[in-house]
């Protein structure tokens, strides 16, 4: 098999939040982005339900040739709109690298739960990107209570002293 | 006698305290190239781990 590209979940961040799609990060590369010295692999997100958000991020998932990754590599089920419209998590592939669309948290947080618990993170002068607040994400780790969640619990909550420490010193 | 350095150094969790500093220390966008670089790097070193079939 020939090696594979490693995923691009930069590219893949700027081209949800360049689309104008409503967004919550959550997950690892969330962790990432607020401190966690931690990798991964893929990209999770939970999309605002609304029709004219779920069209445009099927207008970009199209252009990134996504498909679902349980099916991968004997066949390719290719993502269609009605697929974002249904409930459940969807483990997908695209382009990019993979990525998962949840409808909920373990916590059950659905999209319209999560807009008090996240923080705006400025990318670039012009792009700026939601994330899950690492407290909040904490919290549905250990909801989830799975043994890869427990594992990086001591050091979500770790950074999270250090981050609060290092306001407190400001 | 402890030193700074001393309290930094990971403890009986593993946790490195210094890398969580120096994380925190980035901006938003640079902890994302970051990401992406360890990734770039982890892939690259499981490709040449493993020979071409």
């Amino acid at each position: 098999m020939p090696p594979s590209p490693p995923p691009d979940l930069k590219a893949l961040v700027r081209a949800l939040a360049e689309r104008g799609i409503e967004f919550v990060v959550i997950g690892g590369v969330r962790a990432a982005m607020q401190g966690v010295p931690a990798t991964t692999y893929d990209l999770d997100i939970v999309l605002d339900p609304n029709s004219a958000n779920l069209d445009r991020a099927h207008a970009l998932l199209t252009e990134l040739e996504t498909c679902f990754r349980e099916h991968l590599p004997s066949r390719r089920l290719v993502l269609e709109r009605d697929h974002l419209d249904a409930s459940g998590a969807k483990l997908l592939m695209t382009r990019l690298g993979p990525l998962d669309i949840l409808s909920q948290l373990s916590t059950q947080w659905r999209f319209a739960d999560l807009t008090s618990r996240v923080r705006t993170v400025k990318l670039s002068e012009n792009l700026q990107v939601r994330v899950l607040d690492l407290a909040a994400l904490i919290e549905v780790k250990e909801r989830i209570g799975r043994e890869k969640d427990q594992a990086v619990l001591p050091l979500y909550r770790r950074t999270l002293a250090e981050r609060d420490r290092a306001r407190a010193d400001e | 006698m402890t030193t700074d350095a001393d309290a930094d150094a990971p403890g009986d969790d593993g946790i490195d305290v210094t890398l969580i500093r120096w994380c925190l220390s980035l901006t938003p966008e640079e902890r994302l190239d970051a990401l992406q670089a360890n990734l770039n790097a982890i892939v690259w070193l499981r490709d040449a781990a493993e020979p071409a079939s």
